[in-house]
C-alpha cells in the first residue's frame, strides 16, 4: 500500500481527541473505556469488601451499622456482577475480538458507544445512591417481598430496579454487536474451525446474554412497576408470587456466572498455548465444552433454590445438570494441562503465572461446586459462608485471575508498553496466597454455621478466629491486586516498548503494531490456519488480499458466517454524538422515573429525537464486491 | 558468607512453620466445632453422609489433578523429544469426561438415596393415609417413630421466631423444646419477608415464605441445646434473628409443655401489681400478649412465660433481669432496627415492671 493510501486510511479512521472524544465510536476506544471503568468499579467493590470483612473480623465489632452493612454487601455484589465482571469481559471482547479476527471495527460502532454510556450512567447512578446513603440494600439478588414496596419503602430498591434494567441494555447491545461482528467480519479464510478459542468464548457468552438478560429485565421491570406504579406482580396478598422473582432472577443469575467464567476460560485457552509455544491440544473438544456449558447453564437455575420445598424429583434434575457441568469443565482443565505437558519449554512470564495459578483455584471452586450441587449438602451450606467461599473461588479464582493474566497479556497491545515482570510476579503471589488464606478459611466458617449477610455475631458464635484469618488474607489479596493496578500505571510511563508481538503469540492481533493504528490492519489479513502468525513464519507464506475497500471512508470487508469468504463491504459509521445523547435520554426515562413517573414519557420522547438524529442518512454507498479480485 | 546466609534462612523458617501450624490447628479446631460436620440428629447425620462420600473423593481428585499439573509444568524436557498427541487427547477424554462422569453418577446415586430417605421419613409423612410417593413404603428403620412425635409451627417475624405448639395451645418465641431422639415436624411460614430456618446441628435449611407453608423435620440424638439462625437475608435485624432448639427427655418436655400451657399468674405483691399497671400504661400490651392479661399484642413475642426462656430478643441477650431492663429502655442500641421503640421511664416504674416480668415464669 502506498503512502497516500495509508494517510487516507489514517484520516478516515482517526478518532476525535479532546472534548470531542465523547463522539468516538471506534471499538478500541470503547473497549478501553469499558476496561478502565470496569477496573475502577472493581477497586470500589474491593474497598467495600475490605470494610465488610473488617467489620466481621471479630465478634461485635462496630465498623459498620447494619444498614450501612446491607448497602455495602448489596453494592459489592451488584458492582462485581453487573458493573465489573460482565462489562469488563465484554470490554476485552470489544477491544480484542475485531483485532483477533482481522476486522477494522465492530459491526455497529455507534451501538457499542451507546452501550458504554448507558453502563457509565447506570454505574454512576448506583454509586451516587451509595454516597447519599440510599443504595440498594436487599442483596444483589434482591429477593421480594423484602425488596417490595411494603418492606423497603425507601428509594434504595428503586435505584436497583431501574438502574439494573437500564444497565442491562448495555450488556445486550454489546452482545448483539459481538455476535454480528464474529459472524460477519472475520478475515477471509477464518472459517469456523479456525476461530480463536477466545472468540468462541465471546460468541458463546454473547448468545447467553441475549437469552439470559431479558428475563432479568422483565423481572426488574415488574419490580419497578410494583414499586413505582403499584402493580402486584410479587404481592402475595393479592395473588402475586415472590417465587416468580426468584425464577426470573436465577434464570438470568446462573448463566450470569458462566457469562463471566467462559471468557475467562477463553483467556486461559489463549494464554497457555502462547507461553507453551504450541497449539492447544483438543481444540474441538474445548470449543464444544464452551458450547455445552453455554447451553447447560440455562438448565441449572433451581440449584439456587434447593432450600425451598420443591418436589425432590424436580430438584434432582437440576442437581444432576449442575454436576454435569463438571464434564465440560474437566475437558478444558485437562486440555490446558495437556497443552502445558506437550510444551517443549514453557515461557514463565507473568500472564502464564496468573493462568497456572487459576487452575488449582478453579479446581477447588469446581469441587465445592459439585458439593453444593448435591441437594442434601446444599441444604446445609446454602446461604452460609461456605457458599461465599465457593463462589469467590469460582469468580475471583476462576475468572479474575485469568482476567489479570489477560491484562498482563493484552495491555501491552493496548498501550504499546510492557508491564513490569517483577511487579507482576510479586502481585500474583500476594493475590494467590492472600486469596487462599482468606477464602479457604471461609469454607470452615460456613461449616461452623455462619450465615451470609450477617453484619455481626456474638462472642458465643466462635467465628472470630477464622474471620480474622480471612481479614488477614483479604488484606494480602487486596495488596496483590493493587500492585497490578500500580503496575498498569507504571507501564504507561516507564514500560518498555512492547513491539508488535512481545510473546511470539499466534493470533492476528499480534500482527499489527502496538498500540494498533486507527484502522487496525492496513490490509485485511488472510487466514490459513488456527495459528496464523506461527504458520506464516514457519512456511514463509505471506499472502495479503488485493484490497478493494475504500481507504477514504470507514469501510471494511464482510465475509460469510461459515467459511468467511468475502461477500460484501461494510460501511462503518463515523464518530457521532448521538450515542451519548440517546444514552442520556434513556437514562432520564429510567432513572428519572424513580422520582417522578412523568420522566418516563419525557425520556422516551427525547430518545425518539435522539434516534432520529442517530439514523439521519449520511453519504452511504454500497457496492458489490467483485469476488475474483480476492486472491487467497 | 554462604554458610551464615543459609543458617539465617533456616532460622527464619521456624516462625513461618509455627504460623502455618497455628493456622492448621485453627482450621482443625474449626472442623471439630463445625456443627455441619458434627451432626447431632438423624437428618443432619444423613446429610453428613453426603459429605463423607464427597470429601475423600474431592481430596483424591484435587491431588491427582494437581500432581498432573505439576508434572506437566516441571517435567524434564528432553531436547528433540517427540510428542504424543494421542496420549494427550486420551487424557482429556478420560480425565476430563469419563472420570468426572463416573464420579457424578456415584454422587447422584447418593443424592437420590438421601432424598428418598429424608422425604419418606419427612416429606411424605405428614400426608398419612395418602399415597406414599414413588418409592412405596416408608423407611421406618431409623428413627423408629413413624409419625411425628411433636408438631411445632414456626412463623418468621421481624426479626424473631414465633413458636406455636398447635396441639398444646402454646405460643412462645425463639425457643423450640422437643423430645430427644424423636421426630419433630416443623411447619414453617412467614408473616412478611422470606426467612430461612436453619439449625445446622440438626438439619439443613428450609426457606420460609409468606403465604405458604413449608415443612421440615428436626431430630436430635441427645439432650442438648442447639443454635439456629435465620439464613436468608430478611432485613436489618437479620444478623440477630437466632433461635435455640432444646432437646429434652420426655418427662422434662412434659413438665415444660404443661407449664407453658398455663396462663400467666395474677400479680400478688404491691410492686408486681404496679408493674402490671406499668405494662398496660406504657402500651407494652399493644405488641406483647400475656395470656390472662391481654391477648391483643401480635407484633412482639408472647411474654406469658418470659422467664422460662434462656434468651431474649431472638438470641441476642441472655435472659437476665439486667438485660431485660436494658432492652426495655433502649432496645435499638442492642438490636438496631427492631420493632420495639425505646421506653425511657422513671426508675421506680422500671423496677416495678421488671418485678412484674419476674412473675412470668
Amino acid at each position: 500500500m502506498d503512502q497516500l493510501a495509508m494517510d487516507q486510511l489514517r484520516r478516515a479512521w482517526r478518532s476525535p481527541t479532546g472534548l470531542a472524544s465523547v463522539t468516538a465510536v471506534n471499538h478500541r476506544i470503547v473497549g478501553k473505556r469499558y476496561i478502565f471503568t470496569g477496573l475502577i468499579f472493581m477497586a470500589l467493590a474491593g474497598i467495600l469488601a475490605l470494610t465488610m470483612v473488617t467489620q466481621l473480623s471479630t465478634a461485635n465489632r462496630q465498623v459498620l451499622n447494619p444498614e450501612a452493612y446491607a448497602q455495602f454487601f448489596t453494592m459489592h455484589g451488584t458492582t462485581m456482577m453487573f458493573l465489573f465482571a460482565v462489562p469488563i469481559m465484554e470490554g476485552v471482547g470489544i477491544y480484542i475480538v475485531p483485532l483477533m479476527i482481522g476486522a477494522r471495527d465492530l459491526a455497529f460502532p455507534k451501538l457499542s458507544a451507546f452501550g458504554y454510556w448507558v453502563y457509565l450512567i447506570a454505574g454512576i447512578t448506583l454509586y451516587a445512591a451509595l454516597l447519599l446513603g440510599e443504595a440498594p440494600n436487599a442483596g444483589w439478588y434482591n429477593y421480594v417481598p423484602l425488596a417490595g414496596p411494603e418492606f423497603s419503602p425507601g428509594l434504595n430498591i428503586d435505584f436497583y430496579a431501574t438502574a439494573i434494567t437500564f444497565l442491562e441494555i448495555s450488556a445486550i447491545t454489546a452482545a448483539v454487536e459481538l455476535i454480528i461482528t464474529i459472524f460477519k467480519e472475520r478475515g477471509p479464510g477464518m472459517s469456523l474451525n479456525r476461530i480463536p478459542i477466545f472468540v468462541w468464548a465471546i460468541l458463546g457468552i454473547s448468545f447467553m446474554i441475549v437469552f439470559a438478560f431479558p428475563p432479568l429485565m422483565i423481572g426488574s421491570t415488574f419490580l419497578a412497576l410494583d414499586r413505582l406504579v403499584g402493580t402486584h406482580f410479587y404481592n402475595v396478598a393479592l395473588g402475586g408470587s415472590p417465587l416468580l422473582w426468584q425464577h426470573l432472577f436465577w434464570w438470568f443469575g446462573h448463566p450470569e456466572v458462566y457469562i463471566i467464567a467462559i471468557p475467562a476460560f477463553g483467556m486461559v485457552s489463549t494464554i497457555i498455548p502462547t507461553f507453551a509455544q504450541r497449539r492447544i491440544i483438543a481444540y474441538l473438544p474445548v470449543v464444544l465444552a464452551l458450547g455445552v456449558i453455554s447451553l447447560v447453564s440455562f438448565g441449572l437455575w433451581v440449584h439456587h433454590m434447593f432450600a425451598l420445598s420443591i418436589s425432590w424429583l424436580g430438584m434432582s434434575y437440576f442437581s444432576a445438570a449442575s454436576m454435569a457441568i463438571g464434564i465440560p469443565s474437566g475437558v478444558q482443565v485437562f486440555a490446558w494441562i495437556g497443552t502445558l505437558w506437550a510444551s517443549k519449554g514453557l515461557v514463565w512470564k507473568t500472564p502464564l503465572l496468573w493462568v497456572v495459578g487459576f487452575i488449582p483455584l478453579f479446581l477447588i471452586g469446581g469441587i465445592t461446586g459439585i458439593m453444593v450441587a448435591a441437594i442434601p449438602f446444599d441444604w446445609q451450606v446454602t446461604d452460609s459462608q461456605f457458599i461465599t467461599a465457593h463462589f469467590h473461588y469460582v469468580l475471583i479464582g476462576g475468572s479474575v485471575f485469568p482476567l489479570f493474566g489477560a491484562l498482563y497479556y493484552w495491555l501491552p497491545k493496548v498501550t504499546g508498553r510492557l508491564m513490569s515482570e517483577t511487579l507482576g510476579k510479586i502481585s500474583f503471589w500476594f493475590a494467590f496466597i492472600g486469596f487462599n488464606i482468606a477464602f479457604f478459611t471461609l469454607h470452615f466458617t460456613g461449616l461452623m454455621g455462619m450465615p451470609r449477610r450477617v453484619y455481626t455475631y456474638g462472642q458465643d458464635a466462635g467465628w472470630g478466629t477464622t474471620m480474622s484469618i480471612t481479614l488477614a488474607g483479604a488484606i494480602i489479596l487486596a495488596t496483590g491486586f493493587a500492585l497490578t493496578f500500580a503496575n498498569i500505571i507504571w507501564s504507561l510511563f516507564r514500560g518498555r516498548p512492547a513491539g508488535d508481538n512481545p510473546w511470539n503469540a499466534p493470533t492476528l492481533e499480534w500482527s499489527t503494531s502496538s498500540p494498533p493504528p486507527p484502522y487496525n490492519f492496513a490490509t485485511t489479513p488472510v487466514v490459513h490456519s488456527r495459528t496464523p502468525l506461527w504458520d506464516e513464519r514457519e512456511t514463509g507464506q505471506h499472502e495479503e488480499i488485493v484490497f478493494d475497500v475504500d481507504s477514504e471512508v470507514r469501510e471494511m470487508m464482510g465475509t460469510t458466517p461459515l467459511d468467511a469468504t468475502p461477500e460484501q463491504r461494510i460501511l462503518v459509521p463515523k464518530p457521532s454524538i448521538w450515542p451519548l445523547i440517546l444514552a442520556i435520554a434513556v437514562g432520564i426515562a429510567f432513572i428519572g422515573s424513580i422520582f417522578n413517573l412523568l420522566f418516563f414519557p419525557i425520556g422516551a420522547l427525547l430518545s425518539l429525537v435522539a434516534l432520529v438524529g442517530w439514523a439521519w442518512p449520511g453519504s452511504r454507498h454500497h457496492r458489490e464486491v467483485k469476488h475474483e479480485r480476492f486472491q487467497y | 558468607m554462604h554458610w551464615s546466609r543459609k543458617r539465617n534462612r533456616a532460622r527464619a523458617r521456624v516462625p513461618i512453620r509455627r504460623v502455618l501450624a497455628a493456622i492448621l490447628f485453627c482450621l482443625l479446631l474449626a472442623g471439630c466445632t463445625a456443627p455441619v460436620l458434627t451432626p447431632q440428629g438423624y437428618f443432619s447425620d444423613r446429610i453428613h453422609d453426603m459429605w463423607q462420600l464427597m470429601f475423600p473423593i474431592s481430596i483424591v481428585v484435587f491431588v491427582v489433578v494437581l500432581l498432573t499439573l505439576f508434572y506437566a509444568l516441571f517435567r524434564q524436557r528432553r531436547p528433540g523429544e517427540g510428542e504424543n498427541l494421542r496420549a494427550g487427547r486420551t487424557m482429556v477424554l478420560f480425565g476430563g469426561a469419563i472420570l468426572p462422569g463416573i464420579v457424578m453418577i456415584i454422587l447422584m446415586v447418593e443424592v437420590v438415596a438421601i432424598l428418598v430417605d429424608v422425604s419418606l421419613i419427612g416429606g411424605q409423612l405428614e400426608r398419612q393415609g395418602e399415597n406414599r410417593g414413588l418409592i412405596g413404603q416408608p423407611n421406618v428403620a431409623e428413627p423408629e417413630a413413624e409419625v411425628a412425635d411433636l408438631v411445632v409451627d414456626v412463623i418468621g417475624r421481624h426479626w424473631w421466631w414465633e413458636v406455636i405448639y398447635p396441639n398444646q395451645g402454646i405460643v412462645t418465641a425463639n425457643e423450640i423444646h422437643m423430645p430427644e431422639d424423636a421426630l419433630v415436624l416443623v411447619r414453617l411460614t412467614s408473616d412478611g419477608v422470606m426467612h430461612s430456618f436453619w439449625v445446622p446441628a440438626l438439619n439443613g435449611k428450609t426457606d420460609m415464605l409468606p403465604g405458604s407453608i413449608s415443612n421440615t423435620w428436626l431430630h436430635g440424638y441427645y439432650t442438648d441445646a442447639y443454635r439456629g439462625q435465620c439464613a436468608e437475608y430478611c432485613g436489618i435485624g437479620h444478623a440477630k434473628m437466632r433461635l435455640l432448639t432444646i432437646t429434652q427427655t420426655e418427662e422434662d418436655l412434659e413438665v415444660y409443655l404443661s407449664r407453658e400451657a398455663e396462663p400467666a399468674p395474677e400479680p400478688t405483691t404491691e410492686e408486681t401489681i404496679r408493674g402490671q399497671a406499668v405494662f398496660v400504661e406504657q402500651g407494652c400490651a399493644a405488641c406483647h400478649a400475656i395470656r390472662g392479661l391481654s391477648d391483643a399484642g401480635e407484633i412482639g413475642p408472647d411474654l406469658t412465660h418470659l422467664l422460662s426462656r434462656r434468651e431474649i430478643a431472638a438470641g441476642t441477650l441472655v435472659n437476665t433481669r439486667g438485660n431485660r431492663a436494658g432492652w426495655i429502655v433502649d432496645s435499638q442500641s442492642i438490636k438496631p432496627g427492631n420493632m420495639m421503640p425505646p421506653f425511657p421511664m422513671p426508675p421506680s416504674d422500671l423496677q416495678a415492671l421488671l418485678a412484674y416480668l419476674d412473675t412470668l415464669e
